[in-house]
């Protein structure tokens, strides 16, 4: 896999099924909704039917239905690092991308502002208008220290039901100040219905390569700490880590990433012959054709999860 | 430090001193490092015996100075802190519970004692208890998005999601006048503002 090109997926609780309905996402598994990113060398694929997937959980292969994807609302959670490191050019390109993303979102599509440093904020919640985002994306200023895992924690938490909650996080540094952990992060994103993509201003790993080619056989290539930690965060719920280079490349990014989730496929399924609490690993293929297939690695029903009301 | 071994103050700005330096300087994880090589594996190995080797010396500084002035809630908090990262979250709890209840506790070491007394209490799996005493801190502090960060996760960790998101929004949205203090904050990056003042203090006792 290219980092230029990675798959991805997600999964979704809903109560409805059928489309064209927009799936309301509860803690019910009256039916799951899985986000699929397929590729072949690197290039999405699409035409793809309920039939060409194949899907279990926790081992069992289920009957799939496809979504489409146009009926249901992108929830966008942008969650911005404006440490003191944001200062200056890298802050217009932030802000550059920003405007772009909102406005390549859809009508129906639901952008949301959160900032971190030291301080942390809800700059817009969800359910704003976007000319309100737009705005607020243009006031947001540099300073203070990186509480990175406590924001990416309030971008997690902010949808509610209704729509594909995607959260696309801008860092450009490593963490110095937040009170949760990465794990404590991880375990809520892999709970959680969102895809994590994190947009990062960091070394190429092509870079990272060439400079450590003093490096004898016996050693093994690994990725500094925080991103490691960040892209296992983002890959969990099957989204992905996205290199930026430089700050001029934000926007390209922010679009590419807002592309990715056009070209998904959603598929449905009602559980059948798993026990209904717990952890629930989730396996999706592509039946009888070369491609990539990217999914949140699975998704977690409390005991005393109720069942949505039927609609 | 030689002269007034048993300064409990001293023994205080030593214990946050070690303190500060070992959340500075965290030794990786394995897997944090960048090139694996068995010799720097012995080297991370090694480091991480040094940082619990620095707990163990802030802690036992952190005694020296309540057996001193047992009424020095800052060094019982700290005392706290240490013990739960060293792994120990119930003898952590008792300190902090002290701490939290001194009569001479001020608002900012209140806050930090209920603060880390939840960060216990999570450890301890009684993620009920680590509620309140998160609900505690917040209610010291209104303005603070640690606590409010703190509490959210603590109730979703409870499996009250729906508060844990209302926690979380309530404390962050709106039009927030920015903030450059919190007691968490300068606690993770130590006590050197207070260093002057305090050897301002030590030449007055030296003169005397």
């Amino acid at each position: 896999m290219t980092l230029g090109a990675l798959p991805a997926l997600s999964v979704l609780l809903a109560a409805a099924v059928a489309p064209p309905r927009v799936p309301t996402f509860t803690t019910s598994v009256e039916a799951v909704y899985v986000d699929v990113f397929v590729t072949r060398d690197g290039q999405p694929v699409g035409g793809l039917t309920a039939q060409d997937f194949d899907l279990s959980d926790n081992g069992v292969r289920q009957d799939v239905s496809l979504v489409s994807v146009e009926a249901v609302p992108i929830v966008a959670v942008m969650v911005f690092d404006v440490s003191t490191s944001v200062a200056g050019a890298r802050l217009d390109d932030l802000r550059a991308a920003g405007r772009a993303l909102i406005a390549g979102l859809r009508p129906q599509d639901q952008p949301a502002l959160v900032t971190f440093s030291h301080e942390l904020q809800i700059a817009v919640p969800l359910g704003g208008d976007p000319s309100t985002v737009r705005r607020a994306v243009d006031k947001v200023e540099a300073g203070g220290h990186t509480a990175l895992w406590d924001g990416l924690y309030a971008g997690l938490k902010l949808p509610v039901a209704g729509g594909r909650p995607m959260v696309i996080v801008f860092t450009d540094g490593r963490d110095d100040l937040s009170w949760l952990s990465q794990e404590q992060v991880l375990k809520v994103a892999r709970e959680s219905e969102a895809i994590v993509h994190v947009v990062a201003i960091a070394p190429r790993m092509e870079e990272i390569v060439k400079g450590a080619s003093i490096m004898r056989p016996e050693q093994e290539l690994v990725e500094p700490a925080d991103i490691r930690r960040v892209r296992e965060i983002a890959e969990a719920t099957g989204g992905r880590l996205w290199y930026a280079g430089v700050s001029a490349q934000l926007e390209p990014t922010f679009l590419r990433i807002l592309a990715e989730m056009q070209s998904r496929y959603l598929l449905s399924f009602t559980p059948r012959g798993v026990k209904r609490a717990g952890w629930h690993r989730l396996s999706v293929k592509v039946k009888g054709r070369k491609g990539t297939v990217r999914n949140r690695t699975g998704y977690f029903v409390a005991a005393d999860a109720r069942p949505a009301p039927a609609r | 430090m030689r002269l007034y071994e048993d300064d409990p103050l001293l023994l205080l700005a030593r214990g946050s001193l070690i303190e500060s330096q070992t959340a500075l300087d965290l030794p990786p994880a394995l897997a944090d490092v960048f090139v694996r090589s068995p010799s720097r594996e012995a080297g991370v190995l090694s480091r991480q015996a040094e940082h619990q080797a620095r707990l163990r010396d802030a802690e036992a500084t952190y005694r020296r100075a309540l057996r001193a002035l047992p009424d020095l809630v800052e060094a019982r908090v700290r005392l706290g802190r240490v013990l739960h990262q060293r792994g120990e979250p119930s003898p952590a709890a008792v300190e902090l519970a002290a701490a939290a209840a001194h009569p001479q506790a001020d608002p900012p070491m209140r806050y930090l004692a209920w603060l880390f007394l939840g960060a216990a209490r999570e450890a301890e799996k009684r993620p009920r208890e680590a509620v309140e005493a998160y609900r505690a801190a917040a209610a010291l502090d209104t303005d603070s998005t640690v606590a409010a960060v703190a509490l959210s996760h603590a109730l979703h960790d409870a499996g009250d999601r729906d508060a844990a998101q209302d926690v979380l929004r309530a404390a962050l949205s709106g039009a927030r006048r920015r903030r450059d203090w919190d007691a968490w904050w300068n606690y993770r990056w130590g006590r050197s503002h207070e260093a002057e003042a305090r050897l301002e203090a030590l030449r007055e006792r030296a003169m005397r």
